[in-house]
């Protein structure tokens, strides 16, 4: 069965991408170093949103468990898709929503706990609380790299 | 929707203008629930969005650092701010980067609060008033934000350049060439500033360092204004210019988020003096430790009520919302029960109903307000206490792994000389071989010559000293290699082993060297010393005795050995004339005799060589390093003497059969 993937960009700037453009000049070895930078500020985000899904009961700590860090030069997590978990071994991305958001409004989703609009349970809390610290911490080492390797270059 | 299988991948930071693009994609690509986030995300807004009623009025700062600027986080509405209150549960609910945020706030809050202070102070001194000139001060303040410069910055600018311009409007002027000076140089607007100030005050030392010429063409010296003209044409723009590159957009989102943490700061602030009031029994024990430590204390209440709502924090996540709301409420309480019990002071009611009530209100509430200070300092001591055991044991990890890595280095510079020393030990066994070649060359050349050629000769004989001073190296070596060795393995190497190790190298290039070379004969002797020095030092004592019936009958014949002008004298042995017999005495003590012409004087190691009949006992004694061989060998005789003189020499028979 074919995963549908959807992306979320929590901030946008302009001129983002030329400066990762710029980055392409730079080498391989700049871009790691932005890459390793970007994991590791999602890295916290995924442990922080996996202790909070830990707290929370039913299907959260399932789907919890299939937050990662993707590989990217902008720090990026991805949750759900195919993996099988629970009991009834389903893929996570099938409930994932409810999951993070809950349910109850119809007869296919009385599992899940109260729906909270766009609040969520336990990512985009976490993200939240930490998305501008996070994107502060990583456009400061944007800016870091960006003069350490165009003075290279 | 429980048939489709799905994943989110969430950005922080994406580029704007493949937003719609990107959001419509997504949309078409779900159903209803993904549509609905993405539809949140196509809003456009500021970072933070609606922070709640009390900071809801604040315009988003990041609108104009980015055209196009949206966030998916979501509103920054938490459980806690709605009720009311921004330290209480808002805080708490939010979490320590929350918390962090509310302290940054304060701070920065201070700092604005201190610039803005000593800018109103500079603003009267100059004989003009805050009132008046608060509106291009704000100006300024909002257009340097623009290009990326807090409003700290900005007034700390200005209150250098209002006392040099005795002018608000010409300070501000002033303070945009600043800007500019401070993005072309890359310098601080602090920096430029002061630049500027010693420009305005005529002393122009520093424009050099920017690259302006303080001397005309006719060699005078430019004025200030002139200076000020020439800064204008070189530098300005600068700043707008910055303003618009990526580094640019960043600074100016830097600067605003600044400027958002003082209001914030600013609202918090207030709050907390309200709160001081309530905490003061806390306060006290915490302001007496402050006494050898300088700190504010609007700072000192942001961080005892942090550490409180951390402390609170661990309990979990719904908890925090209500605790924090306990403690909020408990320092209302108080401060409302300490206001109704002041009013029946002034008003003389404290003996009627009401007034014992209010007494009894205000009582309770300061025993749970005294429980929390409690809680608060225990909490600011433990973290104290933790945080000096930490650093003591991070000290400690510290020098140990400094420790080991001085370990680690003495042994890996054993490990490498040892390879080292092994490496030249075979060059040496290497470079034999080669002066062997070259010695066999030279000789093939003399030897054409018929010996004749002197040259040929000398060189034939030089190369004959080089595979000797060749194989002098291999030992030299091996001495070497054995010595790294031994440190290795934290031992040392004495002149017996040093020996021994030069033999075995010496063995070994042995074997490479044919038995008919000349050389061979000089390693042959070179490993026989070697081969002495390396053995263990050994004596071989060999004690001959004449056996008899026993001990008396060896005197008898010893007796009759001797002339009859002789006799046994204990201690002093026979008196020389004897006509022969043994010697008396120790065995190897020296001892005068007359001997005639004819006699034969049989040594002491040839006697009982199949001539007198007796046995013959050979005893090896092993003596030990630097011990003298005929010491050790007369002990022993005299041991046996004494062991037969009570026991007898039957021990002499003992397996002879």
């Amino acid at each position: 069965m074919p995963t549908i993937n959807t992306g979320l960009v929590a901030m946008e700037l302009e001129g983002l991408q030329p400066m990762l453009r710029a980055f392409n000049t730079y080498g391989k070895e700049a871009n790691a170093e932005l890459r390793k930078a970007s994991r590791s500020i999602a890295q916290t985000t995924v442990t922080a949103a996996k202790s909070t899904a830990g707290s929370i009961p039913q299907q959260a700590p399932l789907v919890a468990d299939t937050l990662r860090t993707k590989s990217d030069r902008v720090p990026s997590i991805i949750m759900g898709g195919a993996k099988l978990v629970g009991s009834r071994r389903k893929p996570a991305g099938s409930f994932m929503y409810g999951a993070e958001f809950g349910g109850r409004s119809g007869p296919r989703t009385q599992q899940f706990l109260p729906h909270r609009g766009r609040e969520g349970y336990f990512l985009f809390p976490t993200l939240r609380a930490r998305g501008h610290h996070d994107t502060i911490v990583y456009l400061q080492a944007l800016d870091g790299l960006g003069d350490k390797w165009s003075r290279v270059t | 929707m429980a048939s489709d299988v799905r994943s989110l991948t969430v950005k922080w930071l994406g580029d704007a203008s493949n937003l719609v693009a990107s959001s419509k994609k997504a949309a078409s690509a779900v159903g209803q629930t993904g549509k609905e986030i993405t539809g949140h995300g196509n809003a456009i807004g500021g970072v933070f969005g609606k922070l709640g009623k009390i900071l809801g009025s604040f315009h988003l700062p990041f609108g104009n650092a980015a055209k196009s600027v949206t966030q998916d986080f979501g509103a920054m509405e938490s459980a806690g701010l709605a009720t009311g209150g921004v330290l209480t549960a808002g805080l708490g609910a939010a979490g320590a980067a929350a918390i962090a945020f509310g302290r940054e706030s304060i701070e920065a809050a201070e700092q604005f609060n201190k610039a803005h202070e000593r800018l109103a102070v500079v603003v009267e001194n100059v004989g003009q008033s805050m009132e008046t000139e608060g509106g291009k001060i704000k100006s300024a303040d909002e257009r340097m934000a623009e290009l990326g410069f807090s409003a700290t910055e900005s007034e700390s600018a200005l209150a250098k350049l209002v006392p040099v311009t005795h002018d608000v409007g010409k300070a501000t002027t002033l303070l945009g060439l600043a800007t500019d000076i401070a993005r072309a140089r890359n310098m601080s607007l602090d920096d430029a500033t002061s630049l500027l100030v010693q420009v305005e005050g005529g002393r122009l030392k520093g424009l050099n360092k920017l690259g302006i010429a303080t001397k005309d063409a006719t060699g005078h010296t430019i004025t200030a204004a002139e200076a000020m003209v020439k800064l204008n044409q070189t530098f300005g723009g600068a700043a707008s210019t910055y303003a618009q590159t990526y580094a640019g957009h960043l600074a100016v989102m830097k600067s605003e988020f600044e400027n958002l943490k003082v209001q914030i700061g600013n609202q918090i602030i207030p709050e907390l003096t309200n709160f001081t009031g309530v905490l003061a029994e806390g306060m006290k024990g915490i302001n007496d430790f402050g006494d050898k430590i300088h700190f504010s204390m609007g700072r000192a209440v942001a961080d005892v009520l942090s550490l409180g709502l951390n402390e609170l924090a661990r309990k979990g996540l719904s908890e925090i919302h209500h605790s924090g709301d306990a403690a909020a409420k408990t320092m209302k309480d108080l401060a409302a029960a300490q206001r109704a019990y002041a009013d029946d002071v002034a008003n003389g009611t404290t003996k009627t109903d009401e007034g014992k009530k209010h007494q009894e209100e205000l009582t309770e509430a300061n025993k749970k307000a005294t429980a929390i200070n409690k809680a608060l300092a225990d909490a600011a001591t433990t973290e104290s206490g933790a945080t000096q055991a930490q650093a003591a044991a991070d000290d400690k990890a510290k020098k140990s792994a400094q420790e080991r890595a001085k370990e680690q280095k003495d042994l890996t510079d054993a490990i490498i000389g040892t390879h080292d020393a092994n490496i030249a030990l075979s060059n040496s066994t290497l470079a034999v071989s080669d002066s062997l070649d070259s010695y066999n060359e030279k000789a093939l050349i003399a030897a054409k010559d018929g010996g004749k050629n002197a040259q040929a000769n000398r060189d034939w004989e030089k190369a004959s000293n080089d595979v000797k001073s060749s194989i002098d190296q291999v030992a030299g070596s091996a001495a070497q290699a054995a010595q790294q060795e031994a440190t290795l393995h934290g031992k040392t190497l004495d002149a017996r082993g040093s020996a021994l190790a030069q033999r075995d190298a010496l063995v070994k290039l042995r074997g490479t060297i044919a038995p008919g070379s000349p050389f061979r004969a000089y390693l042959e002797g070179l490993i026989g010393q070697l081969d002495q020095a390396a053995r263990p030092r050994t004596a071989t004592l060999t004690v001959s005795a004449k056996v008899d019936a026993s001990v008396g009958g060896l005197m008898d014949s010893l007796q009759r050995t001797y002339s009859k002008n002789m006799k046994w004298v204990p201690g002093k042995g026979y008196v020389p004339m004897a006509e022969g017999g043994y010697i008396p005495g120790p065995i190897g003590a020296p001892f005068p005799i007359m001997a005639h012409g004819g006699e034969y004087v049989t040594r002491a190691q040839d006697v009982g060589r199949g001539k007198s009949g007796g046995n013959t006992y050979n005893i090896n004694v092993n003596v030990g390093t630097g011990a003298n061989p005929a010491d050790v060998g007369k002990r022993v005789v005299d041991a046996i003497r004494a062991y037969e003189r009570t026991n007898g020499n039957s021990w002499r028979t003992i397996g002879k059969n």
